[in-house]
């Protein structure tokens, strides 16, 4: 209670009241009494690392009954009272927490494991089952809480960046809440069944943005918010990424794009702790882009005006013939120039007796944006996680429950998307009275979309109760129980102020609502059995999965409202209209089971499987198996290694294959329906909602992996190399259809097949030890292949323009460029099939666009109480160049970047870009659509920098703090790339990249 | 408590796995759509399936009036209008709508193409929803088929003005529509002229089904299609007997004296007029606010050329078109339509009306060489716009004077409504003689659109076949 309320004492910024209360229902509840006491007992030890036995600093030591707690000294050493039985636990920053349980002994010496990914004995969360490092036979890497919580971002999946050989994340807007590209090595379907199924402890997750196309699409570009924004990154133990058959196996028909398992923290129990992290950051665009100046862009536009032989007129050219061509705006620093703010609060506490542990915490999370005007984005998280095990060990029960509610309150459109094309000459935004500026509707006003505002608001509920019981001593049953329920209410008010001028006449103020939802429910009995004998090790596993999930989208525009002040209000519309109305129902059901054999941690042959029902298919294709078998081979542990154990001290060899599916396409797809429509003749009417397919099937993927695991010179030395190859069959697509059929589009299974193949290196060690100084590496580096393995008549299809049979997925075809004609400045285009006429036959240049290796580079380095972490992110990749995003030629009324002032002029110039020219013409446009768009986007970057600095024990103590670690946290700090637009991670320049984020704060444990 | 525990562990572990059991939990149908089989197992959810071929056609903006729709593009690729609106994506495509030098990406005008043929495939789904079902009875059946075969005829109508050669879809299996080549125009207005005559037969002879309001198809709409299909095919004689049965029944059909009163939604004068939903209300149509304006011009205007066509005396100059000036210069905008504003409704889009059937009855006696009647007929338009005869005793009026009368008047008759006059400069083959001197870009490909980029890239079919000069 005494450090309780010097807590309250010492920080009490605004935003912690929410917290506050959760603080207070803790102490009301008055969890946490103190055990009986027994006999007292003084115990003394030494901690040292398990690596190389040298001592640990620093180290506390926990007696949970006695609710004493010490602290090592420099050479390990410590001293604790407490009483008989009790139990002690060790916790150190890099090291894994060590439990001592039933303490008779007075001397306790303990070695703690470094807390590294790379270690054998490391935990991995498999999802139906866990398993260890050593004794794995797929392919499963972890993301540790640490790494996690050491990187200044809102939303967990940023933090996967390079940190997971096969994985592939990018960030599709630097807007508050945007969304991810997250690929789990490639893409194995054409249609759009990418992404990797989530699961958020134990209970699946959604991968579809929760936001509503008709208000957020111009916010987000219409890649909507991201459904993990619900969980705070620091809620997070550990994120682990199955990618292979054997780990991926046993979720079926959603396992085919790799798994992302998702786990918040639990309690550790032990004493009462009360952890307070409190981070704020400065964040901004990285980058500028290097665009024209006032002087050029006249001198382009006059330029262009001369070589049409055109007199430039109001119409043509407002901006020489109205505009104050005096006037110079750097519109990338009005627009997206500013600096945004990011404040983040994390309370936890934690403790709990022998047999019951807690753990509750709050966050709270604000952000402003670059963009001019008072916008910002808010996240309110809390979580709970309560478990509990019976006297006897027998009964184990968990419940947790992460509960968050988000607001954002952002303008209707991404500034960035007008930044590139305002010309530097254009008006001023405001007037003379003080409104915005349209100069006569000679251009849009760019704070006329600060005028739109964008509200969602979102609450989220994931919880999970799960129970197992060892009901016989070898077998144990249990149940989880899940349930999701997430929903965000939007709109985006478009008031008749933020319209140009001349369409007042037409338009009334409106304001599109969207309302969705997404819930689920999943009930997941399952036994499990194990026996141990000299025979080896065998471990059953059977259960099912029973999933009712529903997602609800509800559009409604409203129109006509007398007054700006009321457009958040439905009710206030003259006119309602409900532009969407969905209820999307989807079931499914299954019986999973494994089988584990492992003869002394040697041989080790897991089997794993799937039986599949999805209500997305007609009755008689709905059920399926899936299944994998996976090997590994310990080989160091053989005895012909003992001789050289000193050089390899683990070796491993481990392979998997099997079958998973797909079936991420809409529900009831297989059925012919009609749907209402609009209203005729006073009735509304129906119309046919598709072109239905009753033969859909899964799309399957056969996963093929062999890795070699091994270490060397007593680990220090770590050295993984993974090598898969993921076919695809049976492909799943939404098949374009001409338009003469009616649809643009229908589902259809086609007999095509993809495949994935890569190797995955992860290099990592120990550089340096000396003395207090330690320095660690870890590298890794993913090479991944697509191609398209065959596609029957694929030339009758019409895939034909897109795809090509041996080459990967992510080509486009694309007009060759051939150079600016000297004698006339236009751009040639090569006529490939000579019929005189640039046509889309003569699109047959394939060019690649995506990664040929990418990875990340981590190096920490600690000194005594300072650590610092640097992580590299890197990706050798080809895609759009930064001028294929200029759909205006240069000379036309739009910015430019500087590169285009090396243009033809006159007869037998040489330069890299046609004349300027006022008029859009078709060679510019099939430029823009050749190889001379396509082009080296790699990128080098300094993703993260942590570095935290922890406060001597000596002076904490006087604090009354068990620790006190102040740090610095920065993200995208640096970018080496020859890509000249804003964002090489995802080459687009119509979205906010990114941002550039500066983060101080501090952490400390009362 | 432990074995209680235990038991309850027990039991809710053996119920889930029993629940797999269920099949019909897997059973999921959806909540706002019902199956094709329940729409057409009566008559009632029949119907409201051939008004979805109407409200589509409402929904898609290209039948609509609307700054999207056939009317309104046509226009600017001919001599009626001239665009103003010059700023991003959409400027630029007006720009070349207007300037004939379109792209096959142009993506403005590509929905022109799919939205037609979405009504071709929604007609075709109703045809075959309906043919030969038991639930329905046989006449309403039939009746039914013949509405959605009508407005079939209607698509392909635009299809192959403003194309030529299209792909013939008849039915609705994607396998094999996907793979269809261009069928040849005398092909396509085979087909039309086959649906429009079977409208003709089965449809009633009155606007009964739509309450007397003429907002849906009946035998007259079919016949005043089928005459303007027969006057574009050179069928004089029986352009001339359809539209004598439109002209020869004024207790149903007659001119409306009131110029003003044209396009209301009590015209008698109208043959087929689209009613505009705006959610559950009906509204005016859109040309009103597409095309009125007052200062300067934002987006279309009508061209000097046009305003000058008009003969001094002439009413529909001071009734059907509008000024606006910007303290420099004077602009001009079509005003047949007056309504500005959604609310009160009344005005409704007209796609057919009588107007027409008199230009086409006086153009096919004139083919035929029955100069005087077709003289009276014209002389009958003329004066309702204020306009004495065209017979002038000095001269004696012979058929090429005459047609070149008659396409003057459609001219200033139909501006700006529903593609005439882009039509007959091309049916009339005077296209490039009218079109070359005002539009620089002006090549005598541009007087078909391009078929969209898509089209060509999903159909192997039609790889290639491109119109000439994309």
């Amino acid at each position: 209670m005494k450090q309780n309320l010097r807590f309250r004492g010492c920080y009490c910024p605004k935003q912690i009241q929410p917290i506050y209360l959760l603080f207070m229902v803790f102490l009301l509840t008055g969890v946490g009494g103190k055990g009986a006491f027994g006999q007292s007992l003084q115990i003394a030890g030494k901690v040292t690392s398990a690596s190389d036995g040298s001592p640990i600093a620093g180290a506390t030591v926990w007696a949970p009954w006695s609710e004493q707690k010490a602290v090592t000294d420099r050479d390990g050493l410590y001293r604790i009272a407490t009483v008989l039985t009790d139990s002690l636990i060790f916790k150190c920053i890099g090291y894994q927490t060590k439990v001592v349980v039933g303490v008779t002994e007075t001397e306790v010496n303990v070695m703690m494991l470094p807390d590294t990914n790379m270690l054998e004995e490391v935990v991995l969360n498999a999802g139906y089952y866990s398993t260890t490092r050593k004794v794995s036979t797929g392919s499963i890497a972890r993301v540790d809480g640490r790494v996690i919580a050491q990187q200044p971002v809102s939303n967990p999946i940023a933090t996967l960046a390079g940190r997971v050989a096969g994985l592939e994340v990018s960030q599709l807007s630097g807007t508050p809440g945007g969304n991810f590209n997250v690929r789990i090595r490639g893409i194995g379907s054409i249609g759009n069944g990418n992404e990797p199924l989530y699961i958020i402890n134990g209970i699946p997750y959604t991968s579809t943005p929760l936001s509503s196309d008709r208000t957020s699409s111009a916010v987000y570009g219409g890649r909507g918010s991201s459904p993990l924004n619900a969980l705070n990154p620091q809620d997070i133990v550990s994120i682990e990424v199955l990618k292979d058959a054997d780990a991926t196996s046993i979720y079926g028909s959603r396992g085919a794009n790799g798994v992302i398992l998702i786990t918040t923290k639990t309690g550790e129990g032990g004493p009462v702790r009360i952890g307070l992290t409190a981070r704020g950051s400065v964040n901004n665009v990285e980058k500028r882009l290097d665009l024209l100046s006032a002087s050029q862009y006249l001198g382009m536009r006059r330029e262009a005006f001369r070589n049409d032989g055109m007199v430039p007129d109001r119409y043509s050219a407002p901006d020489l013939l109205l505009w104050d061509t005096l006037r110079s705006t750097d519109w990338q620093k009005e627009l997206i120039g500013g600096n945004a703010s990011a404040s983040d609060v994390q309370l936890s506490i934690e403790g709990g007796t022998g047999k019951t542990r807690f753990l509750m915490s709050g966050g709270y999370r604000t952000e402003t944006t670059v963009f001019p005007g008072d916008h910002s984005d808010r996240r309110i998280s809390s979580s709970m996680a309560l478990n509990h095990t019976s006297a006897d060990g027998r009964l184990e029960i968990g419940w947790n429950v992460n509960l968050s509610g988000g607001g954002s309150n952002l303008p209707g459109r991404d500034l960035s998307s007008v930044v590139i094309n305002l010309p530097p000459v254009a008006p001023p935004i405001h007037g003379d009275d003080g409104g915005l500026n349209w100069a006569e509707d000679t251009w849009i006003n760019p704070l006329s979309y600060l005028l739109q505002e964008y509200r969602a608001d979102s609450r989220n509920l994931i919880t999970g109760l799960h129970a197992d019981y060892r009901i016989l001593r070898r077998l144990r049953i249990g149940t989880r129980v899940g349930y999701t329920d997430l929903a965000m209410k939007s709109h985006v008010t478009t008031p008749l102020r933020s319209q140009p001028i001349l369409y007042r006449q037409f338009l009334q103020n409106y304001t599109n609502f969207g309302d969705n939802g997404f819930s689920n429910l999943l009930v997941e009995p399952q036994m499990n059995w194990d026996s141990e004998s000299r025979i080896g090790k065998f471990q059953l596993l059977a259960g099912g999965t029973l999933l009712m999930q529903n997602s609800t989208f509800l559009n409604h525009f409203g129109n006509g409202y007398a007054q700006e002040g009321l457009m958040k209000s439905l009710s206030q519309a003259a006119s309602i209209m409900v532009t969407n109305d969905l209820y999307n129902q989807y079931r499914y059901l299954a019986a999973y089971g494994r089988i584990n054999y492992n003869y002394e941690d040697r041989y080790i042959i897991n089997i794993t499987g799937r039986r599949d029902g999805s209500s997305r298919f007609a009755p008689e294709n709905r059920y399926r198996s899936f299944g994998a078998v996976g090997v590994a081979w310990n080989f160091a542990g053989e005895r012909i290694f003992e001789t050289i154990r000193q050089v390899v001290s683990r070796g491993k060899i481990r392979g998997s294959y099997g079958l998973t599916g797909n079936d991420q396409l809409g529900d009831y797809l297989y059925m012919n329906t009609y749907r209402s429509a609009g209203i005729y003749q006073g009735i509304r009417s129906l119309e046919p909602y598709q072109i239905y397919n009753p033969e859909l099937e899964w799309e399957s993927n056969r996963k093929l992996e062999i890795a070699l695991e091994t270490g060397f010179f007593r680990d220090r030395i770590a050295l993984n190399l993974n090598w898969y190859r993921n076919r695809s069959a049976n492909q799943l697509v939404n098949y374009p259809l001409p338009a003469n059929v009616g649809f643009a589009s229908m589902n259809l299974n086609i007999p095509a097949g993809i495949e994935n193949s890569g190797l995955e290196v992860e290099l990592g060690g120990r550089v340096l030890r000396s003395g207090r100084l330690q320095w660690r590496s870890d590298l890794n580096i993913s090479v991944p292949r697509n191609r398209l393995l065959d596609f029957p008549n694929l030339e009758l299809s019409s895939y034909a323009s897109q795809y090509v049979v041996g080459k990967p997925m992510t080509i486009a075809m694309l007009y060759g460029f051939v150079g600016v004609d000297s004698e006339t400045g236009e751009i040639m285009i090569r006529d490939r099939n000579g019929d005189g006429a640039i046509s889309v036959a003569d699109k047959t240049v394939p060019r690649f666009s995506g990664r040929y290796f990418h990875g990340g580079w981590n190096n920490s380095f600690s000194f005594g109480d300072f650590s610092v972490d640097l992580f590299l992110h890197f990706s050798k990749q080809d895609g759009q160049t930064f001028m294929s995003t200029y759909m205006v030629q240069p000379g036309g009324m739009s910015n430019q970047p500087v590169s285009v002032m090396d243009r033809w002029r006159k007869s037998g110039d040489e330069g890299d870009f046609p004349k300027f020219s006022s008029q859009p013409t078709a060679a510019y446009a099939n430029w823009l659509l050749s190889d001379a768009g396509n082009g080296d986007v790699s990128f080098l970057r300094l993703k993260n920098v942590a570095v935290n600095y922890r406060l001597p024990p000596t002076w904490t103590k006087n604090l009354g703090l068990q620790q006190l670690v102040i740090f610095f946290q920065g993200q995208n700090l640096w970018t080496l790339t020859r890509y000249k637009g804003l964002d090489a991670e995802f080459p687009n320049d119509f979205f906010l990249p990114a941002l550039r984020s500066f983060t101080g704060g501090v952490r400390l444990t009362i | 408590m432990i074995m209680k525990a235990k038991n309850i562990l027990l039991v809710v572990t053996l119920v889930s796995f029993t629940l797999g059991s269920c099949d019909r939990f897997m059973d999921v149908t959806p909540r706002n759509a019902i199956t094709k089989k329940n729409v057409f197992a009566d008559e009632h959810t029949a119907n409201a399936a051939i008004l979805g071929l109407y409200a589509y056609m409402n929904a898609s903006g290209v039948f609509d009036g609307s700054g999207t729709s056939i009317g309104f593009f046509t226009a600017l690729s001919s001599d009626e209008l001239v665009n103003y609106y010059a700023v991003g994506q959409l400027g630029q495509d007006r720009g070349q709508l207007n300037g004939n030098n379109l792209t096959a990406g142009t993506a403005l005008v590509s929905p022109v193409w799919n939205s037609l043929y979405q009504l071709v495939y929604r007609a075709n789904d109703v045809i075959e929803g309906v043919t030969g079902n038991p639930d329905i009875p046989a006449l309403t059946a039939d009746r039914i088929a013949a509405e959605a075969t009508f407005l079939r005829g209607f698509a392909y109508f635009y299809l192959v003005n403003l194309y030529g050669r299209v792909p013939l879809v008849l039915q609705t299996d994607y396998r094999q529509n996907a793979s269809l080549p261009r069928s040849p125009t005398a092909a396509i207005y085979a087909q039309i002229v086959s649906d429009l005559k079977r409208a003709q037969a089965v449809l009633p002879a009155d606007y009964s089904l739509s309450g007397g309001r003429r907002i849906r198809a009946n035998a007259w709409v079919a016949t005043a299609l089928l005459a303007r299909v027969y006057l574009y095919t050179g069928a004089w004689a029986n352009a001339e007997a359809e539209a004598v049965k439109l002209i020869g029944n004024p207790s149903l059909f007659t001119l409306s004296e009131d110029l003003n009163a044209v396009f209301m939604r009590d015209s008698k004068e109208s043959i087929w007029q689209m009613s505009r939903y705006s959610g559950s209300a009906e509204v005016n149509s859109a040309e009103g606010r597409v095309f009125i304006f007052s200062g300067r011009p934002g987006s279309v205007a009508l061209h000097n050329k046009m305003t000058d066509a008009f003969e001094s005396e002439d009413k529909r100059k001071t009734a059907w078109v509008g000024k606006a000036t910007d303290g420099e210069n004077a602009y001009w905008y079509p005003y047949k339509y007056k309504a500005t504003t959604d609310l009160p409704s009344t005005e409704n889009s007209t796609v057919l009306r009588l107007a027409e059937q008199y230009l086409i009855l006086a153009e096919a006696k004139c083919q035929l060489g029955k100069i005087d009647e077709s003289i009276a007929i014209l002389d009958e338009l003329r004066q309702r716009a204020g306009l004495g005869t065209i017979r002038n005793p000095s001269f004696a009026i012979n058929e090429e004077w005459l047609l070149g009368r008659i396409a003057q008047e459609r001219l200033v008759e139909l501006f700006t409504e529903w593609g005439h006059r882009w039509f007959d400069l091309k049916r009339t083959e005077r296209v490039d003689e009218v079109l070359a001197p005002i539009k620089p870009h002006w090549k005598p490909t541009a007087q078909l659109y391009p078929i969209p980029e898509n089209q060509l890239l999903t159909n192997p079919a039609m790889s290639g076949d491109q119109n000439g000069g994309y």
